[in-house]
């Protein structure tokens, strides 16, 4: 799921992007002071989405510094820090982030992924006390997404499932309860999480499609589609579904757009939009018109 | 009278909070002061118009009835050709009994046009959109003058569409040199940016 949920630069507004890279560092620097160094590896934008959307319910200030960064040391930076959201997205991108170096260790057998796993032990342990909870969820949904890879699952919504309810479950950020809508908010963050995670899966599956059939590994759409190579090259197949799996991916996006259109936005609210309606919808474009222009 | 739900933008067997909240959006833009001693006016006022209307029927049979069936002239949709053995599951599927719904439809052996049509219905309230378009599309098949069917497609699709016109509305530009261009130099500086 590396690197699909992002804003779309060019249309952000210079002080956007400069919060944008505040949650980011934010995380960064999370990491840092509650696990220690290593783990600031994972480091990905997955989950600043999550973050800016959790912390745009309310209106308390955001905490500004402006300094450096061992990891760039050269050039000061903006970094949002004592953020509750933003310990809270990055408890659940080390989680995520655990469970796909595992993923990759059972598909590749690779030393890096071993390693990876074998040194994020001590990660997972204090994970298991800040979020208990979403730790034990989210590894009953792994382990049923592996199961139903195994079974070579011919239906991509049942076998995207796990990880849309997974995605639902984390959306539900535990602080939400603290809100004066708390049922109203957590039902409308679980639907976006949910249709995050479908369309996440989606779209990394089309966008797997060759490589998946380079290394012969699961891919729901290969099946679901029927991809016979006597009979069509990849590209042809990935031109054949495309307007199917677009169709998906819109309702999917109608559906997160809508849940964020329902949560009064007390701050963030550009850079949410940029996301939602540039971010998502360029990333879509441009995995659909990938195979497309190789086509041609 | 059009669809309703396609006139307010929001899937069929959208919830009641959905509508409201479609509602409250549309008549924002296209409110009459926005639009005073401006070309567009006439056409603005007859746009809230459709609204209003949508919404009111809408309103006024939420829950009763499975959704909206193609009327304008047409005899199929609710009360015409639809079987009682169905009726107690239509009304699962709008108090949003998905269990209950699912189970019944399972229990059934006639598996006609309309079960494909009310299985399909059922993966949209679940979120199953893939399933939800094949079953309807099956249903479609197996009855194609059926407005309700058609209706249903219609507006399961206009959902999608009408999340790409409300990013082109919100300035979305596709194919673009500058916006190509803008998207390399991005990727050029990504490099630099992140770890």
């Amino acid at each position: 799921m590396l690197g699909y949920v992002k804003p779309d630069k060019p249309d952000l507004k210079i002080k956007e992007y400069e919060i944008y890279g505040g949650y980011y560092c934010g995380i960064c620097k999370s990491i840092a002071r509650r696990y220690g160094q290593l783990p600031r590896l994972a480091l990905n934008y997955d989950f600043v989405f999550l973050a800016l959307l959790a912390a745009a319910v309310n209106s308390s200030p955001e905490h500004i510094k402006i300094e450096r960064c061992i990891i760039h040391p050269s050039k000061k930076r903006t970094i949002l820090y004592d953020s509750p959201e933003i310990d809270y997205a990055a408890d659940i991108l080390l989680l995520l982030a655990y469970y796909k170096l595992k993923d990759d260790y059972n598909d590749e057998r690779s030393l890096k992924s071993a390693v990876g796993a074998a040194l994020m032990k001590g990660t997972l342990n204090r994970l298991d006390r800040y979020v208990p909870e979403k730790c034990a969820y989210v590894r009953d949904r792994i382990s049923e997404l592996t199961r139903l890879e195994g079974e070579q699952c011919p239906s991509i919504d049942r076998s995207a499932e796990p990880f849309a309810k997974l995605m639902e479950e984390v959306f539900d950020y535990p602080g939400l309860q603290k809100e004066e809508n708390a049922a109203g908010l957590s039902k409308l963050f679980r639907r976006i999480g949910y249709h995050l995670g479908k369309w996440i899966y989606l779209i990394d599956a089309y966008d797997d499609i060759e490589g998946d059939m380079k290394n012969k590994s699961f891919n729901p759409l290969i099946i679901q589609f029927e991809f016979d190579p006597a009979k069509e090259t990849v590209l042809q197949f990935k031109e054949r579904i495309r307007e199917r799996v677009e169709q998906n991916l819109m309702l999917y996006l109608a559906e997160i757009a809508n849940g964020c259109g329902q949560v009064k936005l007390e701050k963030n609210k550009g850079l949410i939009e940029n996301i939602l309606y540039f971010g998502l919808l360029r990333k879509t474009e441009e995995i659909l018109n990938g195979g497309a222009a190789q086509a041609d | 009278m059009q669809n309703p739900y396609e006139v307010l933008g929001v899937r069929e067997g959208a919830s009641l909070e959905e509508i409201k909240a479609a509602y409250r959006e549309l008549v924002k833009k296209y409110h009459p002061d926005k639009h005073q001693d401006n070309p567009l006016q006439d056409l603005a006022e007859e746009k809230l118009q459709e609204i209003n209307e949508a919404y009111e029927y809408l309103m006024k049979n939420h829950g009763k009835a499975g959704g909206y069936g193609g009327r304008a002239g047409s005899s199929s949709g609710y009360g015409g050709y639809q079987s009682q053995e169905f009726a107690e599951v239509r009304r699962m599927i709008d108090r949003g009994d998905i269990i209950g719904a699912e189970a019944a439809l399972s229990r059934s052996r006639n598996r006609n046009a309309e079960w494909y049509f009310l299985y399909g219905m059922l993966m949209l309230r679940k979120g199953w959109y893939d399933e939800a378009i094949s079953n309807v599309q099956r249903a479609i098949s197996m009855d194609p003058g059926n407005m309700e069917y058609r209706n249903a497609m219609n507006s399961i699709m206009a959902t999608g569409a009408g999340y790409r016109t409300q990013a082109f509305g919100r300035g979305y530009t596709t194919n673009d040199e500058l916006c190509r261009l803008l998207q390399c130099y991005c990727c050029a500086d990504a490099l630099c940016d992140c770890i």
